[in-house]
């Protein structure tokens, strides 16, 4: 008995689910939202936080190189946090039903044997709406020549 | 409440064979954008063939190039209308569907000549597809140097 009402509910919530509205201006700030948790994240070492909003199968492209979601947590758990700095310098959100692009510019600072280097990067970051929320399922980003 | 009873363990039962389906539209969909990377990048772009472009580029399309350059689907345009000649490869390409929206990623290799000016570049691609009333465009496309 309890089993047909919970299969009930399952059933009505799916029905319910895309008629929610992904284009208003709080779906925006969302998105903000979690890519300040995924800089915060980053910053602080805190992959368990950053497990959360990447998708599992998150394709995550960095210097040519595929990263898959667990490569990238792995690394972010045994990085110095001092050594690498993200600076947002600007993004825009763009929202196409429950689909969100990032298109912006970030700095990057390294700091290796003392020496501090500074690159800038265009990036564009796909976050999609699934049942547990919005969740990033593809990163990338190119240096930006001088 | 038999009825009930009965609703739920038929949805039980369908859930494996819908399951199934999915796998098998899943694998569709990848191979269709497979066909669509090689209809847009390896046919159209060395071919300057906007017309095809148009079809599947949605309006707004953002390029972000090799260089970190931002291009819109306009800008994208032009810069072809100035290639000389192209000549474009690609390989490893994959695809990873989330409902309406894929992820395709690839290695290519490009040479040609723009402007007048020899060129050789390689690198990895990212491109997300929106699927839209039934048709696939492409609404982003990243390109990052590689090694």
């Amino acid at each position: 008995m309890r089993l047909a009402g919970l299969m009930l509910l399952v059933m009505a919530l799916d029905i319910a689910a895309p008629a929610q509205d992904m284009a208003d201006p709080g779906t925006v700030a969302v998105i903000r939202e979690l890519e300040k948790q995924w800089t915060t994240g980053h910053a602080s070492n805190d992959n368990r936080s950053l497990a959360l909003i990447f998708d599992n199968a998150l394709v995550y492209l960095e210097y040519g190189h595929l990263v898959s979601k667990g490569e990238y947590l792995s690394r972010i758990k045994t990085q110095a946090s001092s050594l690498d700095r993200i600076t947002m310098e600007s993004s825009d959100v763009r929202l196409r039903g429950r689909t969100a692009l990032v298109v912006g510019i970030y700095r990057e600072t390294q700091v290796r044997s003392g020496k501090s280097t500074v690159r800038r990067w265009r990036f564009v970051d796909t976050w999609v709406y699934k049942t547990s929320g919005w969740v990033l399922i593809a990163a990338g980003a190119a240096p930006i020549e001088n | 409440m038999k009825t009930l009873m009965v609703l739920a363990v038929s949805t039980c039962l369908a859930w494996v064979p819908a399951q199934a389906q999915s796998s098998t539209e899943e694998r569709d969909t990848q191979s269709k954008l497979i066909a669509l990377e090689q209809v847009v990048r390896v046919q159209a772009l060395p071919s300057k063939d906007v017309k095809t472009l148009e079809m599947f580029l949605a309006d707004e399309f953002v390029l972000v190039t090799l260089e970190g350059r931002m291009e819109s689907k306009a800008e994208t345009f032009a810069n072809i209308q100035e290639l000389n000649s192209l000549h474009y490869v690609m390989n490893e390409v994959q695809v990873r569907v989330h409902g309406s929206t894929a992820i395709a990623t690839g290695l290519f290799r490009m040479s040609g000549v723009q402007r007048g000016k020899p060129f050789v570049r390689q690198g990895r691609f990212l491109d997300t597809w929106l699927n839209h009333d039934g048709r696939w465009l492409l609404i982003s496309s990243l390109s990052t140097p590689t090694g």
